[in-house]
């Protein structure tokens, strides 16, 4: 066995099959980046065996559910999270899955895991790792500054690369690829216009890429009012309860509470 | 003169590269623990998935 908590029930959720892939900060720390989450994060596959196995090895560490949706693929294929939560010694572990990861499209997962099949631990590539970051906050862009100077492609650091000089300097050497990568990446024209043009369009970029997520968290949040309503009754409801027993309310519950699909949800 | 280039994350951070397998496993938990400090000021927050905030006991998604 690891001896790291988020390895070992990484190799648990795997056991016998590929099913769970972890990502977020814990994925950053295999990239040997930085220490900067407390949490673990997994992209799951969207198949019943995988969801129920899932859920069998946390209740064997006595994990709660914590607000969020139930761990079931119906919810899980509209883009909703499901969130869980117990103590191991000193550490609280929060274990957090999606099946459809933001910003990552049904073709690319498809190839995610077939590449994924024999790596022990599965952990997302870099590529991926650095759609999945573009979030709503502010610190993930200083990770994908990192991550994207372990990239091995020009190509891709042209693609994800956060500094102005890096990618001048990338511009002057590889002309006709910044071009062919400006039709991705439009901040990238500015290249022509100097280093502090750049520096613009990239602050611009990350603003656009910001409020983009918060629109998107916005449509799950106005989708949840009334399962949030209801949430302080749920949980007392379930609690004490084996998670098998509380996951069943918890389906049960969702049911005309929280839709499965939102609008504008996905990628 | 070194020229300048774009800072992102500290080299204190940086320093994983450098370890083993067993000192990044060793590093790691104790970051973990020392992590626990703040377990209060985020017991409410999500860091991943579509949800930010638990609700707040009567007034819905806080």
């Amino acid at each position: 066995m690891n001896k790291n908590i988020y390895l070992n029930l990484t190799d648990e959720f795997n056991s016998g099959r590929l099913r769970a892939i972890l990502s977020g900060g814990q994925a950053v720390v295999l990239h040997r980046l930085a220490l900067m989450s407390k949490d673990g994060d997994w992209i799951l596959r969207e198949d019943e065996e995988c969801v129920g196995h899932i859920l069998s090895t946390l209740e064997t560490y006595g994990a709660v559910y914590r607000f969020g949706a139930p761990l079931d693929i119906r919810w899980l294929s509209g883009g909703w999270s499901a969130h869980f939560e117990f103590r191991r010694e000193d550490i609280r572990v929060r274990t957090d899955f999606v099946t459809r990861p933001p910003r990552l499209s049904s073709d690319r997962l498809a190839c995610l895991w077939r590449e994924q099949e024999h790596r022990a631990p599965p952990f997302l590539d870099i590529a991926d790792l650095i759609e999945t970051k573009k979030t709503n906050r502010e610190k993930d862009y200083a990770v994908i500054g990192e991550l994207a100077r372990l990239t091995g492609s020009i190509e891709d650091k042209l693609k994800y690369s956060r500094s102005a000089r890096e990618l001048l300097d990338l511009a002057g050497r590889y002309p006709g690829s910044i071009a062919e990568i400006t039709k991705q990446r439009p901040a990238l024209a500015a290249s022509v216009d100097g280093l502090e043009a750049l520096e613009t369009a990239l602050d611009s970029e990350r603003r656009r890429l910001i409020h983009a997520n918060e629109d998107r968290l916005s449509r799950y949040l106005w989708a949840a009012e009334a399962w949030g309503q209801a949430w302080s009754e749920t949980s007392h409801t379930i609690k004490g309860k084996s998670l098998t027993m509380a996951h069943r309310y918890m389906v049960e519950r969702a049911q005309g509470l929280l839709p499965t699909t939102v609008p504008g949800g996905l990628p | 003169m070194t020229e300048m280039q774009d800072e992102f994350l500290s080299e204190e951070d940086l320093d994983l590269r450098n370890l083993s397998e067993a000192e990044l496993i060793c590093v790691w938990n104790e970051w973990l623990k020392q992590a626990q400090n703040s377990n209060d000021l985020d017991e409410h927050e999500y860091s991943h998935g579509v949800f930010t905030r638990e609700p707040i006991a009567g007034n819905g998604l806080g």
